[in-house]
C-alpha cells in the first residue's frame, strides 16, 4: 500500500503565492483524490525537509532571462520525482506557472467560469515535470467590455492567469455602463431589470474585484477615457447621451470649440474634448492624475486618454495651431512633470486612435520610460492581419481638423504606426476589438481564432509588445477557441495554430472534439461576414454575406444527431455540446435570414433577425456565462440598421 | 426570467471577514448554482448600495452581549429578502456566523474532510434567516493527537467554525511525534513507504498550519509538555520511549531523583521531572517560556505543563518539602512576574491532573488574570457524565508522593477540582478530556460515547467549568461523527437535545436512511458495554450479553449498507465506512467473545485480524480513521505486545 503524496513548499507570505499554492492545493486532488497535498511554509528552501516542490521566488531557481522582472512573465518550473520548484519572473508568473504545471499534470481551462475546468484524473506518483519558458509578449490583457454581472468580471479575472495572460483593464472612472448593461438588461425584454446601480455598490463591487487582481498579481490598468470630465465634475462612468448633464458657464470655456460653439459633444462628457491649448486645462487634468495616483498606488498602469468618438476637437485658434496628438503628448508631459514632483511613479499609458492616429508634428514625450502606447486600430477591418501588413503598403492621409477620413483596412492603420514610431521608441502594445464586435461576424468562430492567431504571432515584428483584448467577458459561445487562441499566442508566438485548435476542442468537447472543430470551421467558411466591413458594405447592401447556403444548412441538419447525443449524456462536456445544440439553431435562423437578405426581401430577413434574437435572450438564463446576448443583438440589430440604411440611400441615388 | 442573487457586503480586509464572505460565496452557488453571488467590499455598510447581507463588525448590528468580545463568541444573523447582516462579536464569530446562515440555508458538514459536506440544492430566492445565539461555553476547541499528516490537521482546522468551535491546540514545540505517527505508519505493515519527517519540514508544515488557524480567526493554544526538555537540552517533540536520548552532563543533576537516582523516567524527557525547588532549574524554564512567547506573539494561549506520566516527582529533601502543586504554583508565579516584566500578554494555561490533582499547601496565584486552568480528568471512565456527578461529593485520598492512586471516578476527579476552587481558585477552567483518544474505542456503535460527551458538555457551565478542549486523534469518525458533533452541540448550546440533534445528524450523513442507521448502531452501542471499564482494563466481566442477538444485528443490516455503499451520491462515502464498520464489527465482538470464553490466545488471533483489516484499508478510510491510534488502543487493551509484524497478518 503506498500513499501518494507531494509536499508542496510556500516560500514566505505573499498573497499571490499562497493563493498559487491554494490553487495546487485544491487542483492536485481533482487530478488524484487519493493524493496527500501536504503545505509547508518556510521564507527559504531548505535541503532539510526532503522532497518538496517549493512554490514561490528564490535566487536558486532558474528562470528565463526577461528584460524586467516586474513587468515581464518567466516561468521555471523543474520538478523531478516530486522533488524541485515552480517558479517564475515575479509573484504573478508564479501563479502563472503552478497553471501551467497543473496543465502538464492533466488540468485545462477551456473558458472561464466554475464549468470551464477539465481534469485528466491519473494517480500522480513520482511527478516529474520541467518547463522554463519566458511569454513572448510583455502584455496580455482583457479590457472590461459589454455587459456584465460581478460575477462575469471574477470568471475572466480568475481565468486570466489560468492562460498565462497577466493584466486586466477596468474601463472609467466607475464602469457604471458595464454593469448597467447587465442589471437593466436593456436588450433583453424577457429579462427583469435589476434596479438602479448606485455608485455607492458599484465603488464597493469594483473595490472587490480589484482585491481579487491583487490576490493574483495581475497588472491592473485603469480609467481611459474620463479625464477629460473629471475635472470639470461631469459624468465619468459611461458615455450616457441619453442622460441630462449640468454643464455650468463656468466650466463651458474649457470645452473643445466646434463650430463657434463650446459644448458636449453628442451630449457626453466621455465624448467630448477640451481646449488642450489652454494650460489651466493642462493642469487641471494632471492635478487631478496626480491626485488620483496618490489616492490609489494599487493600480499600476493608469490610462489617460482624451476624450472619445470623432470630429470633435477644439478648433479655436490656438488648438488650430497643432495637431491632436501634439496637445495630447504635451497633456502627458504636463501630466509626468506633476507626478514626478510628487514622487509617484505611476505608468501611464496613452492611445493612438481616430485622429490621433496623425503623428505630433513637433512634441516628444520629455519621459518616455513613464509611458506605454495604446495602438486602437478601432477603425480597421479584419480581411488581413498584421504579418499581411508588411512595410510599404498602407496609405495615410492627410490631416484635417474634424474632417478625417479613418483608415479602413488594417495596411492603413499600420502606416500610421509605423510614422508614430519613427520618434516614439517606448514600449506599445495593441488594443483591438476581435471579441467585442468582429467575433459576431464569424459564427463558426474559425476565422476570428485564426484572425486573433495571426495578428498576435506578428505584433512583436511590428514592434508592438503585447496585446489588451477589448472584448466583451462573455464570448465564448459556442466555444472559447478566440480567447485560448489569443492567450497561447501571446505567451507563446511560435504556437502551432492546428496543434492548439485540435487540443481545445478535444478537452472542450472529448473525444469528438475534432467533428466540432470540423463542423465549426465548416460554419465559418460559409459565411464571410467577418471579412467583410464590420456593419455591412455601403455598396453591397444585399450582401452576397456567405456562399452556398444550402451545403450550409446541409452542414447544420447533418451534425445535430451528433450533438443531441451528446446533449443527452451527462458529464463535463454537456454544457458546451448543450450550447452547440443552440448555435446550431442560431447558425440556422441567421443564415435563413442573410438568404432572404440578399434576396432583398428585407422584412422577411428581419422578422428571421427576430427569432435570433428571441432565442439568444430566451436562454440567457443559463447561457449567460458564456454569451454576452445584449452586445450580440445590439451588434445584429445594427448591422440591420445599417445595412438598412444601406438600402436607403441606394435607392436615394 | 428574473435573475436570482444576492449581494454580499464585506466589511473591511480582515483576512477572517474576507475568507467568511470566500466560504460564503463558494457555498451558497453550491445551493443554488444559478444564483448570482455578488461580493461589495466596504469599511462601513451603506444604505445607499441597496439590499446587501453585510458581513462582519459593525457597531449598528445587534449582537448579543457578551463578557469579552474577544474571548466570546456570539453569533447574529438578521437577513430578510436578501438584505441584512450577518455578524458576530468577533472576527471568528463572523466565519461562525457564516457557517450557520449556511446551515439555515441547507448546508451540513457531518465530518472533516470534503466528504462530509452535504447541500441541500435549492432556488435561493428573498433570502430569509434569523439567528442569535451565544455559546454555552467560552473554550471549544480540539488538541492534536493520535498520527496525523498535515492534511488531517487542516481538515480539522476548517471543520472546527463549520461547527461553532472555536480554538485549536498543537501540542509540544513541534508535535513531531503526532506526524511521526503518520509517516512511519508504525501499525501498517501493509505501508509500503515509512520515513521519519525532519524537525525543519515539520516545523514548516505547522507554521502553514498555524495560517490555517489564522485564517479562521481560531484561537491558537500551543505547547503543554516539552518545556522541561526545552531548557535543558532534551527532545521534547514527543514521548519516544524507544529512542536514545541524549542528556547533557550540566543536565542530569536537574532531573528528579527517584529513588536516590537523577535520570529519565521511562527513558523519555518528555515524561520526566526535574528537581523544582533549584531556582536555577525554575528560572531556565521560565525564561523559555518567556522567550518563546515574545517569539510567537500569534500564540492566544501558551499551554505550561511540567512533564506528563506519573510517580516520577523529585524524591530529593528539598522538593519533599512541598506538593507537586505547590513547585508547579511557584513556578507559575515567577512566569507571570517576568512575562509582565516583559510587558507580554500571553494568557498561561496550567495542567491538573494526575499528582497535581492535589491542591498546593502553600501557594497561590498571584494573578488570577493571568491563567486557565487545565482540568483532565485522564484516569476517569466513561460511564458517568459531568451530568450524572452534579450533587455527588466524590471521594479524595491522601497524597502520597509517587504512590498516588488516582481517581476512576469521574466525580472523584471532580471532587479535587472543587477542592481547588474552595481553597480560592477562582480562574477560568477548561476541560482537557478524552473521550475521542482511547474512549471511543470502546464503544464501537459511538451511541454511548456520543451521549457521553454530550452531557458532559452540557454540564460544564453547571461545574464552573469554562469550556472544553478535546485531547482527541483527529480521525474519530469511524463509523460516524456523532460523538464530536454532540460535543460541539453541547458546548455550543447546554440546552441542546441529544435525541434531536442526532435525529438530525443521521438523516444528513446518510440521507433518507439516516434513522435505520441511528437504529442500528445504538442497538450495537447498546449491546457492547466494553465502555464501563477504563480505557486500557481488559474487561473482567461480560461486555455483551447476547452475541449472537449482536452478529444477527451485523448481518441483518448489511444488506442495507451494501445497498447504499453502491449508491454514487454525496452520502456514499459514509456508507462505504458503515460497509468497513461491518466487518470491523464482525472481529471486533468475536474478540470479546472469545475473550470472555477464556480463549486468551484466539482472542489475540481475532484482534490482529480486526487490525489487518483496518490496515489493508487505510489508503481510502483514513480520513474517518486513525489505523495507528486505534490499533495502539487495542493492542494495549487486549494485551498484545508483540509489534503487528507481516506474520501476524492473516
Amino acid at each position: 500500500m503506498k500513499f501518494r503524496k507531494i509536499r508542496l513548499g510556500q516560500l514566505g507570505d505573499h498573497e499571490t503565492i499562497a493563493f498559487a499554492v491554494e490553487e495546487l492545493q485544491k487542483n492536485l486532488k481533482k487530478i488524484d483524490p487519493c493524493l496527500f497535498v501536504e503545505v509547508l511554509l518556510l521564507d527559504e528552501p531548505d535541503a532539510a525537509c526532503g522532497d518538496v516542490v517549493w512554490v514561490g521566488l528564490h535566487d536558486s531557481f532558474q528562470v528565463p532571462e526577461v528584460k524586467d522582472s516586474y513587468l515581464d512573465d518567466a516561468i521555471g518550473i523543474c520538478v523531478e520525482n516530486g522533488n524541485g520548484y515552480i517558479t517564475g519572473s515575479n509573484e504573478r508568473s508564479v501563479l502563472i506557472a503552478a497553471y501551467r504545471f497543473l496543465k502538464e499534470l492533466g488540468c485545462e481551462w477551456v473558458r472561464p467560469g466554475e464549468d470551464g475546468i477539465r481534469v485528466e484524473k491519473k494517480e500522480l506518483e513520482q511527478i516529474t515535470v520541467s518547463v522554463h519558458e519566458a511569454a513572448s509578449c510583455r502584455y496580455r490583457g482583457v479590457c472590461l467590455e459589454g455587459s456584465t454581472a460581478y460575477e462575469h468580471i471574477l470568471n475572466i479575472l480568475d481565468y486570466i492567469p489560468k492562460v498565462g495572460m497577466n493584466e486586466y483593464m477596468v474601463q472609467f472612472f466607475l464602469p457604471a455602463t458595464f454593469f448597467e448593461n447587465w442589471y437593466n438588461h436593456r436588450e433583453n425584454p424577457l429579462a427583469e431589470s435589476e434596479g438602479k446601480m448606485t455608485m455607492e455598490l458599484l465603488n464597493g463591487l469594483v473595490r472587490k474585484l480589484e482585491a481579487e487582481i491583487a490576490k493574483r498579481s495581475i497588472r491592473y490598468h485603469k480609467i481611459g477615457h474620463g479625464w477629460t470630465a473629471k475635472p470639470l465634475g461631469l459624468d465619468t462612468t459611461g458615455w450616457h447621451r441619453e442622460a441630462v448633464h449640468n454643464v455650468s458657464d463656468e466650466i463651458k470655456p474649457y470645452l473643445a470649440e466646434i463650430n463657434g460653439v463650446r459644448g458636449l459633444k453628442n451630449n457626453s462628457p466621455m465624448d467630448t474634448q477640451l481646449c488642450y491649448s489652454q494650460p489651466k486645462v493642462l493642469k487641471m487634468i494632471a492635478d487631478c492624475v496626480a491626485e488620483y495616483c496618490k489616492e490609489h498606488p494599487y493600480i499600476h498602469v493608469l490610462h489617460v486618454w482624451d476624450g472619445d468618438n470623432l470630429n470633435n476637437w477644439c478648433e479655436c485658434e490656438d488648438c488650430q495651431k497643432l495637431r491632436p496628438s501634439d496637445w495630447f503628448l504635451k497633456m502627458q508631459n504636463a501630466i509626468d512633470a506633476r507626478l514626478t514632483e510628487e514622487g509617484l511613479s505611476t505608468k501611464l499609458c496613452f492611445n493612438v486612435s481616430r485622429d490621433k492616429l496623425w503623428a505630433p508634428l513637433e512634441t516628444k514625450l520629455n519621459n518616455p520610460d513613464r509611458f506605454v502606447m495604446m495602438y486602437a486600430p478601432i477603425t480597421r477591418s479584419y480581411d488581413l492581419n498584421y504579418g499581411q501588413c508588411v512595410e510599404g503598403t498602407g496609405e495615410m492621409t492627410e490631416f484635417v481638423r474634424n474632417g478625417n477620413k479613418y483608415p479602413a483596412s488594417l495596411q492603413d492603420n499600420m502606416a500610421y504606426l509605423r510614422e508614430w514610431q519613427k520618434s516614439y521608441v517606448g514600449d506599445i502594445f495593441l488594443f483591438d476589438y476581435h471579441l467585442i464586435w468582429a467575433f459576431i461576424n464569424d459564427p463558426g468562430l474559425e476565422r476570428c481564432s485564426r484572425n486573433v492567431y495571426d495578428d498576435i504571432r506578428n505584433l512583436r515584428g511590428k514592434g508592438i509588445h503585447g496585446y489588451q483584448s477589448c472584448q466583451v467577458q462573455r464570448e465564448a459561445w459556442p466555444h472559447n477557441l478566440p480567447m485560448h487562441m489569443m492567450a497561447k499566442t501571446l505567451w507563446n508566438d511560435h504556437c502551432d495554430y492546428e496543434e492548439v485548435s485540435k487540443d481545445y476542442f478535444f478537452k472542450a468537447f472529448g473525444p469528438d472534439g475534432d467533428k466540432v472543430r470540423a463542423y465549426l470551421a465548416g460554419v465559418s467558411e460559409h459565411l464571410e461576414m467577418y471579412i467583410q466591413k464590420r456593419y455591412g458594405d455601403p455598396k453591397k447592401p444585399y450582401g452576397p454575406f456567405g456562399k452556398d447556403y444550402d451545403g450550409l444548412f446541409r452542414l447544420l441538419e447533418e451534425f445535430l444527431p451528433t450533438i443531441k447525443a451528446h446533449v443527452a449524456e451527462d458529464n463535463v462536456y454537456t454544457t458546451e455540446w448543450k450550447m452547440l445544440e443552440m448555435h446550431n439553431e442560431y447558425v440556422r435562423l441567421y443564415a435563413k435570414a442573410l438568404v432572404q437578405w440578399e434576396q432583398e426581401n428585407m422584412e422577411e430577413a428581419e422578422k428571421l433577425m427576430e427569432e435570433v434574437y428571441t432565442l439568444l435572450q430566451s436562454n440567457v438564463e443559463w447561457t449567460h456565462p458564456v454569451l454576452d446576448e445584449g452586445n450580440m443583438v445590439t451588434f445584429l440589430k445594427r448591422r440591420v440598421n445599417t445595412g438598412k440604411q444601406f438600402i436607403v440611400n441606394l435607392s436615394d441615388n | 426570467m428574473k435573475f436570482r442573487k444576492i449581494r454580499l457586503g464585506q466589511l473591511g480586509n480582515h483576512e477572517t471577514v474576507a475568507f467568511a464572505v470566500e466560504e460564503l460565496q463558494k457555498n451558497l452557488k453550491k445551493i443554488d448554482p444559478c444564483l448570482f453571488v455578488e461580493v461589495l467590499l466596504l469599511d462601513e455598510p451603506d444604505e445607499a448600495c441597496g439590499d446587501v447581507v453585510w458581513v462582519g463588525l459593525h457597531d449598528s448590528f445587534q449582537v448579543p452581549q457578551v463578557k469579552d468580545a474577544f474571548w466570546d463568541d456570539a453569533v447574529a444573523i438578521s437577513v430578510k429578502d436578501g438584505a441584512g447582516y450577518i455578524s458576530g462579536t468577533n472576527e471568528r464569530s463572523v466565519l461562525i456566523a457564516a457557517y450557520r446562515f449556511l446551515q439555515e440555508l441547507g448546508c451540513r458538514w457531518v465530518r472533516p474532510g470534503k466528504d462530509g459536506f452535504r447541500v441541500k440544492t435549492q432556488e435561493l430566492d428573498n433570502v430569509t434567516v434569523s439567528v442569535t445565539g451565544v455559546p454555552s461555553s467560552r473554550y471549544r476547541g480540539v488538541c492534536i493527537e493520535g498520527s496525523v499528516s498535515s492534511e488531517h490537521v487542516q481538515d480539522m482546522i476548517g471543520y472546527l467554525p463549520k461547527v461553532g468551535l472555536n480554538e485549536y491546540f498543537i501540542q509540544f514545540m513541534l508535535p513531531a511525534t503526532f506526524f511521526e505517527g503518520w509517516s512511519e505508519h508504525k501499525n501498517n505493515p501493509y505501508a509500503e513507504e515509512r520515513e521519519r519527517p525532519s524537525h525543519e519540514l515539520m516545523e514548516a508544515l505547522v507554521k502553514k498550519l498555524e495560517q490555517e488557524v489564522k485564517k479562521r480567526g481560531l484561537r491558537y493554544h500551543k505547547t503543554g509538555h516539552g518545556w522541561t526538555c526545552r531548557s535543558f537540552g532534551m527532545d521534547g517533540t514527543g514521548w519516544h520511549l524507544d529512542r536514545e536520548h541524549h542528556i547533557p552532563e550540566e543536565t542530569k543533576p536537574l532531573l528528579a531523583q527517584l529513588n536516590g537516582v537523577r535520570g529519565l523516567n521511562h527513558n523519555s524527557p518528555l515524561d520526566t521531572q526535574l528537581c523544582y525547588s533549584k531556582p536555577e532549574v525554575r528560572s531556565r524554564i521560565v525564561d523559555t517560556v518567556v522567550a518563546y512567547c515574545k517569539e510567537n506573539p500569534h500564540i492566544d494561549l501558551m499551554e505550561f505543563w511540567l512533564a506528563d506520566n506519573v510517580h516520577n516527582w523529585c524524591e530529593c529533601e528539598e522538593c519533599r518539602k512541598l506538593r507537586p502543586s505547590d513547585w508547579y504554583l511557584m513556578i507559575l508565579n515567577e512566569l507571570d512576574e517576568k512575562l509582565t516584566a516583559a510587558g507580554l500578554k500571553t494568557r498561561i494555561v496550567f495542567s491538573f491532573y494526575l499528582d497535581l490533582l492535589w491542591e498546593p499547601l502553600q501557594e497561590t496565584i498571584h494573578n488570577p488574570d493571568r491563567f486557565v486552568m487545565l482540568y483532565a480528568p485522564i484516569t476517569r471512565k466513561f460511564d458517568e457524565t459531568n451530568g450524572d456527578c452534579l450533587n455527588v461529593p466524590g471521594e479524595m485520598t491522601e497524597f502520597v508522593r509517587n504512590q498516588n492512586a488516582y481517581p476512576r471516578k469521574l466525580a472523584d476527579n471532580l471532587a479535587y477540582l472543587r477542592r481547588w476552587k474552595e481553597l480560592g481558585y477562582t480562574g477560568e477552567v477548561i476541560l482537557f478530556d478524552y473521550h475521542l483518544i482511547w474512549g471511543h474505542v470502546n464503544d464501537p456503535g459511538y451511541e454511548k460515547i456520543a451521549r457521553v460527551i454530550h452531557e458532559d458538555m452540557k454540564y460544564l457551565p453547571d461545574l464552573g467549568i469554562h469550556g472544553m478542549s478535546s485531547c482527541q486523534v483527529q480521525r474519530c469518525f469511524f463509523p460516524t461523527n456523532l460523538p464530536m458533533h454532540m460535543m460541539a452541540r453541547g458546548l455550543w448550546d447546554s440546552s441542546s437535545d441529544f435525541e434531536t440533534d442526532a435525529k438530525e445528524y443521521y438523516l444528513s450523513a446518510y440521507g433518507d436512511a439516516g434513522e435505520q442507521v441511528h437504529k442500528y448502531l445504538a442497538e450495537v452501542s447498546d449491546a457492547m458495554t466494553v465502555i464501563r471499564f477504563p480505557n486500557f482494563y481488559l474487561p473482567d466481566e461480560s461486555v455483551c450479553s447476547d452475541y449472537e442477538g449482536l452478529y444477527r444485528l451485523i448481518r441483518d443490516f448489511r444488506p442495507v449498507i451494501d445497498d447504499h455503499a453502491a449508491r454514487e451520491d454525496a452520502c456514499a462515502a459514509d456508507w462505504k465506512l458503515l460497509q468497513l464498520h461491518s466487518d470491523y464489527l464482525m472481529h471486533y465482538v468475536k474478540m470479546y467473545e472469545l475473550l470472555e470464553q477464556g480463549k486468551t490466545e484466539e482472542s489475540q488471533a481475532e484482534t490482529k485480524k480486526l487490525l489487518s483489516l483496518m490496515a489493508a484499508n487505510e489508503d481510502w478510510c483514513h480520513p474517518a480513521l486513525d489505523v495507528g491510534n486505534h490499533a495502539y488502543v487495542l493492542k494495549r487493551k487486549l494485551r498484545i505486545t508483540d509489534e503487528l509484524g507481516e506474520g501476524a497478518i492473516e
